[in-house]
């Protein structure tokens, strides 16, 4: 069987036998969620770098939108515009530590956030890429779990090893709806 | 005649990697400047404060901000040699290139969007020939962090300690990046470990691997007189293989020397290439592992996709493989300011053993106890090694694919693995734990030990899960009311 899989997991570590012990899973990952403003499925077809009058240089990135898991306008997005911290400008690089591993091509479930300065950036670090790949052995899979997806709180109850990406899909939009209207504070 | 061509190896070998990356450092943008390292020119850096820090609200005492800042570096500049100056404080308030090295904590639009929700990070300026020009330090604003530095003391509840994360940010000025190996100070998830976890001293002073990485960065002292060197290339099928994680462990007493990452194909005729420094004289059994589980590609920071130093994805395919066989590993002898080149053949398939968390269990609690759903499930989700006093026996668990079944043993020979109360069981997300005992000779030195999987020919590690420190503090947070509490 050929899983198209997250290399991260929401899966929850409680025995099977326990899953009703400690419940913070499906909450967190709606925590996870609700601080998004986008949750997006696409694929990346450009970058470019942008200075910005602090010195700082952003990698701003177009995705192409497969589908909008979580967006604050109608989903009539097709592309979408995204930075992190880092990348190129002339002779100078920047490397921002904790920032994700986005290339040209790559599919990836989005997450991000305008932080207050105007324009979206990946949320919380490497955490908020996911980076889709095909994998066909199934044990890998189920230990490839990036940690960096999600926050070391994020769990699913009861999750799985592997998620394929409606399965993956499916949660994120369960998680939209639990998170709606449960406000956030903070930015 | 092997002997020769090896020795004839090393000789070649030393004179081209004059200052190649080892330990975990920073690869620069240069294959040639400065062998390829980011470095600072100067020898030196001169960081400022930003002027709110002493006052920042959330930044509970006691304590001084500034001087858990200085001591961070501190730390590093005993450990190589690299000169840190505190300079002013300063009002700039946002991280950018403006060669003002700046530490801030500074609650501005700018450092929010910097940040993206994360706790700290730093943030690295330099050019093509591999100079650093420019080193930010940045703290989330919302984070509640006490300048009590070390877990001896109780700490705030919910607040995280300053000193693990601003230990990781300061190295990070002098291009040492994140360690795979887990007991490492700049393992990546250090500062939330200690935040969270009996992980004792971790994070406040330099392992053996952090110091190498820090020399190599610095070759400011002496460090590496009389050590040795272990290089040569990972290859599977005949093919280079990039990202495999190297490691040598002193074969008597089962210590994780240090390791370091093969380069990417960008490195040209150095692609497929390691190089472990700062070996004491003697044996070493020498593995290598993909970056798969329990070290992942996360280990490591900020792999830009702009990427003309890094070199695309790491190779996978290939299975943990020790010099000789993993039936029976050889020993490498490395001698006194010598390079002993040791080309490692990995085998190729994937893994059917990947361990991917190890967790202790709080004292007193047996195997069967910490079977338990609530037990397992705050054990077994935080990246945290196996800490342990010598004289102790504690309860310990792991997760992963294809444990069950796995003979358990540890790289130090002298440690027990007891398994007559082991339990095991499948969790929620079909990963397989087993629960065992761990017993410390009162004797034990100090130092990170491997957890090590087998089953057959295959052989799967947990590279410094477990962290002998006979100065282990005695304190955890209580899960209910999230305090810290003296526990003995």
């Amino acid at each position: 069987m050929r899983y198209l899989v997250i290399i991260a997991l929401f899966g929850i570590l409680a025995p099977r036998a326990a899953a009703a012990g400690p419940s913070a899973g499906p909450d967190e990952l709606a925590r996870f969620c609700r601080r998004a403003d986008y949750i997006l499925h696409g694929r990346v077809t450009a970058q470019s770098f942008i200075r910005d009058r602090d010195g700082l240089i952003w990698t701003s990135y177009t995705l192409v939108v497969a589908e909008p898991l979580k967006a604050p306008v109608p989903a009539a997005v097709k592309t979408f515009q995204f930075r992190q911290p880092g990348g190129c400008f002339g002779d100078l690089r920047q490397v921002a530590t904790g920032s994700a591993d986005i290339r040209r091509d790559d599919e990836v479930i989005l997450f991000t956030r305008d932080y207050g300065a105007g324009f979206q950036s990946v949320a919380e670090g490497d955490r908020g890429c996911l980076r889709v790949r095909t994998v066909t052995d199934a044990r890998r899979a189920a230990a490839s779990r990036d940690r960096r997806i999600v926050p070391a709180a994020c769990k699913v109850a009861p999750g799985r090893a592997s998620i394929d990406l409606d399965r993956l899909k499916e949660q994120l939009r369960e998680a939209v709806k639990q998170g709606a209207g449960a406000g956030e504070a903070g930015r | 005649m092997k002997t020769t061509r090896l020795g004839l190896m090393a000789v070649v070998l030393t004179g081209l990697c004059v200052n190649l990356a080892a330990a975990y450092t920073h690869y620069g943008t240069s294959v040639t400047a400065n062998g390829g390292l980011l470095y600072w020119p100067s020898g030196s850096m001169t960081y400022r404060v930003n002027s709110q820090a002493a006052s920042q609200f959330n930044i509970v005492q006691p304590g001084n901000v500034s001087s858990v800042i200085d001591q961070a570096f501190g730390i590093w500049e005993s450990g190589c040699g690299f000169n840190f100056t505190r300079g002013s404080q300063t009002s700039v308030t946002n991280a950018g290139y403006d060669a003002i090295n700046l530490v801030t904590f500074a609650d501005t639009a700018a450092n929010r969007s910097a940040l993206g929700g994360i706790a700290c990070r730093t943030i690295l300026t330099f050019n093509s020939s591999n100079v650093i020009f420019d080193a930010d330090i940045l703290f989330h604003p919302d984070l509640t962090i006490t300048t009590v530095s070390s877990s001896t003391d109780v700490r705030q509840p919910n607040a995280h300690p300053l000193l693990p994360m601003m230990l990781g940010q300061a190295g990070h000025c002098i291009a040492v990046m994140s360690s795979p190996i887990q007991s490492a100070s700049m393992m990546r998830y250090v500062a939330g470990r200690t935040a969270k976890t009996e992980a004792g001293r971790l994070g406040t002073f330099l392992t053996r691997d952090d110091q190498i990485a820090a020399n190599v960065a610095s070759a400011k002292t002496g460090f590496f007189t009389g050590t040795g060197t272990i290089s040569g290339y990972v290859t599977l099928g005949g093919a280079k293989v990039y990202g495999a994680h190297v490691v040598a462990v002193d074969a008597a007493t089962g210590i994780v020397a240090a390791g370091n990452v093969s380069l990417g194909s960008n490195q040209g005729t150095k692609f497929g290439y390691y190089r472990i420094k700062g070996l004491p004289a003697g044996a070493y059994k020498l593995y290598a592992e993909p970056v798969d589980a329990p070290y992942a590609s996360d280990n490591w920071e900020g792999i830009p996709s702009w990427g003309d130093y890094w070199g695309g994805d790491f190779t996978g395919g290939y299975r943990t493989t020790f010099q000789g066989g993993n039936a029976a590993p050889a020993s490498v002898q490395v001698a006194a300011g010598g390079t002993t080149a040791v080309n490692l053949a990995v085998s190729s398939g994937s893994h059917s053993i990947l361990p991917i968390y190890n967790a202790l269990v709080p004292a007193g609690i047996s195997p069967a106890q910490a079977e338990t759903g609530s037990v397992l499930y705050q054990t077994l989700n935080v990246h945290t090694p196996i800490v342990l006093k010598p004289g102790e026996r504690r309860t310990v668990a792991v997760n992963g694919v294809g444990l069950i079944g796995t003979t358990i043993s540890c790289s130090d020979p002298a440690m027990t693995v007891d398994v007559s109360g082991l339990r095991t069981g499948v969790l929620g997300d079909d990963t397989e734990y087993l629960i065992f005992q761990l017993a410390v000779p009162a004797t034990s030195a100090e130092g990170p030990r491997n957890l090590i999987f087998k089953s057959g020919a295959e052989t799967a590690v947990m590279t410094g899960a477990i962290y002998i420190d006979p100065q282990k503090p005695f304190i955890r947070r209580n899960s209910a009311d999230r305090t810290w509490r003296l526990m003995e």
